[in-house]
């Protein structure tokens, strides 16, 4: 097991009250696998993945919980210990290339230092492997890129220029924000087949994030769903499209064309909207708009439970077929 | 827990003395602040009932306007008990907490410490200032036997002492801050009508007018401020009214330039176009979008620049080329003062310490409404 | 870049000529004419009417209005401001005579605003909600907030009439000429403690708020967050990639700042006998002395022009951005 999250909770403390974004997420994740986490925005996908290296910014925490990486726990680690981790051991990228690159240093800088800091390279060598690496990325004429400032590049390249710089930490295990969000339709796919090529490479396992069900499905092997902060449904990829559980995953996915139950069926949005999570429901958090809700769904949040091989659900009315 | 009906209507009867109906609902803070400001009126018609009252046999408009003025409070704040009780009952009733955006400007400005005692300082110069003649000690402009009353030191009879000619320092601060505070408000009023205007107008006709009218503009922001204040009153002799438009037709440039912008961004933006395809006139979304959007940075600009004109009178004052004594001002006080550092520390001292007291309660005031206003959007981008 | 500063150079032309146009004008919207305002000097009342309209045609003030213009925007070029009413000197030599006096304060103050405001901005942005981002956030605002002739005199009844460190007035002591050349140095350093303080301390408490928000901005940002993720020392996340993105505005914000320096300078020269720009302009307006006025306040406004050009120029050579795309501002 590369990484083990058990229990994992954390908060913002605002003026108007403790926003607990991520409430409760157990998951693995192993050596070279690829695991995907999707939800709506606002569910606290990418609150888990600042979790991991302990980045959610000021008002808020990891509250508890255990993230075991390469079996040391990541939360009472001292920051010196979890700075080598970062980068080295965890590599991230995010949903805007343009915000998450600094905007004043030429890109082959930005991964030269990378590569200096981890890789224990002189200045000269790294400038060098900054440029093999962005040739890496499948990035034409990297000698001249390497000298581009990042507001030079097109968005597909700037994307392309982060994967380089996490790449240069040469990390276990890489946590892909929405990386293909803000992309258009054909860049996606290249984006999507370098993260696939460069993981074939390096033998890395991927956790990608995304609202985007149909990409993460068509990447990962293991699905998470999640909803106000909680995992209601984990499951193989392939048994998760063929027969979703939770019934939240069943509208996602009923909300897709091509890829629900049958071409037929007609497409189908989930009513409401998701919960202020200042102000959650009480009971389970779904009840307000899941179609097979009773008295039960209101009283306490439902645990997950195990229903099949390798794959459970958080909600009270699996048992019965829906 | 819900009231019965014969309750409401004992806090309601309570509500006749101001902040009893709050202590009976539990705003123990509404209701002692409003108890100790009643109390504080009626103590100053008390105190000074002989003031209140002459003041309706002098010719003076501004005695008249001072004792109105303190008897309408009463009145007021008694409706105000009563009206604010009614609302929190309605309220309790409703069992709803309002969230409009306005409710959370208040309550985030009202969590702010700094910022509501800056209120506070600033509501109380400004009542000082209007109801000067009936607070005031003695004659500001009085001067009884020179030789005797001269360089008095601050204690309780001359509060913040006497000046070169005997005359009372606490009571020619007070008229003093008419003058001050006057000026400032106004020429900050009329340095953001004119920029409202200019820059709308620059907006709206857009082309070469637009081009025209800003590089005005950047000439006049070439200059530094206080070069021009003190270009225009080398030119036009200074009184209290040419001053306010000297003050207030230097400081437009800013206002202009960011009213113009807004309204640039809202001419672009998708929702008014799509007003205007259902048929609504330009000018009329702009303004109604106007409003709101660019509310919140005229507030927070307008205390700033309040605080920048009462300064720059203040200087212009010092430096003799204000407004000239014997009328007072704080700032001419100060110069008076000036001269008198060893002997009399209290002239200079006082005057502008009331002045920075004012200067730093705008400032306050300006960053606590900039807080309460625009709360910063840092969940957004994680969440 | 070099196509950058000659494009902005030459934005700047009409600048110019704006400002000269607004300084004449408005000496001309007076009630009367000048000629009034050099006859109200002292020791100058009894005049032959013969005299006055010879002096009237010295002046080139019997000429119609838009001629009057173009000899001042040419005499300008050629740095000829005329004579001044009240000290009968040509105002050019005076001007120069004063501009060294006052960058001196000017420029030490931006020394000290500097020095100052950075490391607290940065402290205070580094240990936000500590108490001594607390401090500085308050008091910052209230240093901005006290009156410079204020803080001044204060100043001056404390450590110069009181306790007698500073002196309380004046550039230099009387007895200066007899000093060796460090003692010279000491003694102007001296006697330059107060007034600069006193302009750089409200810079300084303004840069810090500037600083410190600015700091703050940038510090939320994704790509500190990202450079977090890669590994960094918490010291490179912030001096290496905070830092200098958030010093980049602040060239410009010095740029600005210059006219709120020469405004204020009026106020501290005149308090402290300082022979600057600033006491002659206030000089000239009590008397009243209009080519002095109509010249320091040019000078000043193209002082102003001149900084912000080479802030924007700077701003360009630092920010890869800036000459790449048009100009951000405006």
């Amino acid at each position: 097991m590369l990484l083990a999250v058990r229990d994992l909770r954390s908060a913002f403390f605002l003026d108007e009250g403790e926003l607990w974004a991520v409430d409760g997420v157990s998951f693995d994740v192993d050596a070279g696998e690829t695991v995907g986490l999707v939800g709506e925005s606002g569910c606290g996908k990418t609150i888990v993945a600042l979790s991991l290296l302990r980045l959610i910014p000021h008002p808020g925490r990891v509250v508890s919980g255990r993230i075991m990486f390469d079996g040391t726990d990541l939360l009472p680690l001292r920051p010196e210990p979890l700075r080598r981790v970062r980068g080295a051991g965890i590599g991230m990228i995010f949903q805007e290339a343009s915000a998450a690159l600094n905007p004043v240093y030429r890109i082959g800088k930005q991964i030269a230092d990378v590569l200096r800091l981890h890789q224990g390279l002189t200045k000269h060598a790294a400038d060098r492997a900054a440029v093999r690496v962005l040739g890496q990325m499948g990035i034409p004429e990297p000698e001249k890129r390497a000298r581009s400032y990042p507001f030079e590049l097109s968005g597909g390249m700037k994307q392309r220029a982060m994967i380089a710089i996490a790449m240069a930490g040469q990390p276990k295990l890489l946590v892909a924000d929405e990386p293909t969000t803000a992309l258009d339709l054909t860049v996606q796919t290249e984006i999507i087949d370098l993260l696939l090529y460069i993981q074939q490479q390096h033998h890395m396992a991927i956790l990608i994030i995304s609202h985007d069900l149909e990409m993460v499905a068509g990447m990962a092997h293991r699905m998470m769903v999640m909803y106000t902060g909680r995992i209601v449904e984990t499951a193989h990829t392939r048994d998760f499209l063929a027969e979703p559980v939770h019934p939240y995953s069943k509208g996602l996915l009923a909300a897709i064309p091509q890829l629900g139950a049958g071409s037929r069926a007609p497409l189908t949005a989930i009513g409401g909207a998701v919960p202020d999570l200042l102000a959650l429901p009480e009971g389970c958090t779904f009840h307000p708009r899941c179609p097979h809700a009773d008295d039960e769904c209101l009283v306490s949040p439902p645990p997950m439970k195990s229903v099949g091989d390798s794959r459970a659900c958080a909600c009270y009315k699996t048992g019965m077929r829906l | 827990m819900p009231r019965v009906d014969a309750e409401r209507d004992d806090i309601r009867a309570k509500a006749w003395v101001p902040g009893l109906g709050h202590l009976v609902l539990g705003r123990v803070g509404v209701g002692v602040q409003l108890i100790m400001f009643t109390t504080l009126v009626l103590a100053v018609i008390a105190w000074r009932w002989d003031r209140v009252v002459g003041a309706f046999s002098t010719p003076f408009f501004d005695r008249w306007l001072a004792s109105i003025c303190l008897l309408l409070v009463v009145p007021l704040i008694i409706r105000f008990s009563r009206w604010d009780v009614n609302r929190i009952l309605r309220e309790e009733d409703q069992r709803y907490r309002g969230k409009s955006p306005w409710k959370v400007a208040l309550r985030r400005f009202g969590a702010n410490r700094l910022a509501v005692w800056s209120i506070y300082v600033i509501a109380s110069f400004y009542v000082g200032a209007l109801l000067a003649p009936i607070l005031a000690p003695y004659d500001p402009a009085a001067i009884p036997d020179v030789m005797t009353n001269r360089y008095l030191a601050p204690s309780s009879v001359h509060l913040f002492g006497t000046d070169e000619f005997g005359r009372d320092v606490f009571s020619r601060a007070l008229y003093g801050a008419r003058v001050s505070l006057s000026i400032g408000l106004l020429a900050m009023i009329i340095a953001k009508s004119i920029g409202t205007l200019y820059g709308a107008v620059a907006a709206y006709f857009g082309g070469i007018v637009d081009g025209v009218l800003m590089r005005i503009v950047d000439v006049w922001i070439a200059f530094p401020t206080f070069y021009l204040m003190l270009m225009l009153v080398g030119v036009f002799e200074a009184n209290i009214v040419v001053l306010v438009l000297i003050l207030g037709f230097t400081a437009w440039p800013g206002t202009a330039r960011f009213i113009r912008g807004e309204i640039l961004s809202l001419k672009n933006q998708a929702f008014t176009e799509s007003a205007r395809a259902i048929g609504l006139p330009a000018h009329q979304i702009i303004v109604r979008h106007l409003i709101p959007s660019a509310l919140s940075p005229v507030l927070v600009t307008a205390a700033l620049a309040v605080a920048g004109m009462i300064g720059a009178e203040a200087s212009l004052s010092f430096l003799g080329l204000g407004i000239r004594p014997p009328t007072p001002s704080w700032g001419n006080m100060v110069a008076g003062g000036q001269d008198n550092l060893l002997n009399a520390w209290w002239m200079a001292f006082f005057p502008g310490a009331l002045l920075t007291l004012t200067l730093i309660s705008f400032s306050l005031l300006a960053d606590g409404l900039r807080d309460a206003l625009d709360p910063k959007a840092l969940m957004q981008k994680y969440v | 870049m070099l196509k950058y500063t000659l494009k902005r150079l030459l934005l700047s032309v009409p600048l110019v000529l704006g400002i000269v146009t607004v300084t004449f004008f408005i000496s001309h919207l007076a009630p009367g004419d000048p000629m009034d305002m050099y006859l109200e000097q002292p020791r100058q009342r009894q005049l032959d009417p013969e005299v006055i309209d010879l002096l009237r045609k010295k002046y080139g003030l019997d000429q119609p209005i838009h001629i009057q213009y173009v000899t001042w925007v040419k005499n300008i070029a050629k740095g000829d401001f005329g004579v001044s009413f009240r000290h009968r000197r040509p105002v050019r030599s005076m001007i120069l005579e004063a501009i060294p006096y006052t960058l001196q304060l000017t420029i030490l103050a931006i020394i000290l605003d500097v020095l100052i405001g950075l490391t607290l901005g940065i402290i205070s942005a580094v240990k936000q909600y500590s108490a001594l981002d607390k401090t500085v956030t308050v008091g910052s605002l209230a240093v901005y907030a006290i009156p410079s002739f204020w803080l001044a005199l204060m100043l001056v009844m404390i450590f110069s009439v009181n306790l007698s460190w500073f002196p309380t007035s004046q550039t230099r002591s009387m007895d200066y000429e007899y000093m060796s050349a460090l003692g010279k140095l000491f003694d102007r350093l001296w006697h330059l403690a107060l007034p600069v303080f006193v302009m750089g301390v409200a810079g300084a408490a303004s840069t810090a708020r500037y600083m410190r928000n600015r700091l703050l901005e940038v510090l939320n940002e994704e790509y500190i967050v990202a450079a977090r993720a890669r590994g960094f020392r918490e010291r490179t996340v912030i001096v290496k990639h905070a830092l200098r993105n958030a010093l980049i505005p602040i060239i410009t914000i010095y740029g600005m700042s210059l006219p709120f320096l020469l405004g204020g300078a009026t106020v501290i020269e005149t308090i402290f006998a300082w022979p600057g720009m600033g006491r002659l302009t206030v000089g000239a307006v009590a008397a009243r002395d209009y080519p002095l006025i109509m010249a320091t306040t040019t000078i000043a406004a193209l002082l102003t022009v001149f900084g912000n050009l080479l802030a924007d120029i700077t701003y360009a050579a630092v920010d890869p951005r800036v000459s790449y795309d048009a100009p951000r501002r405006r």
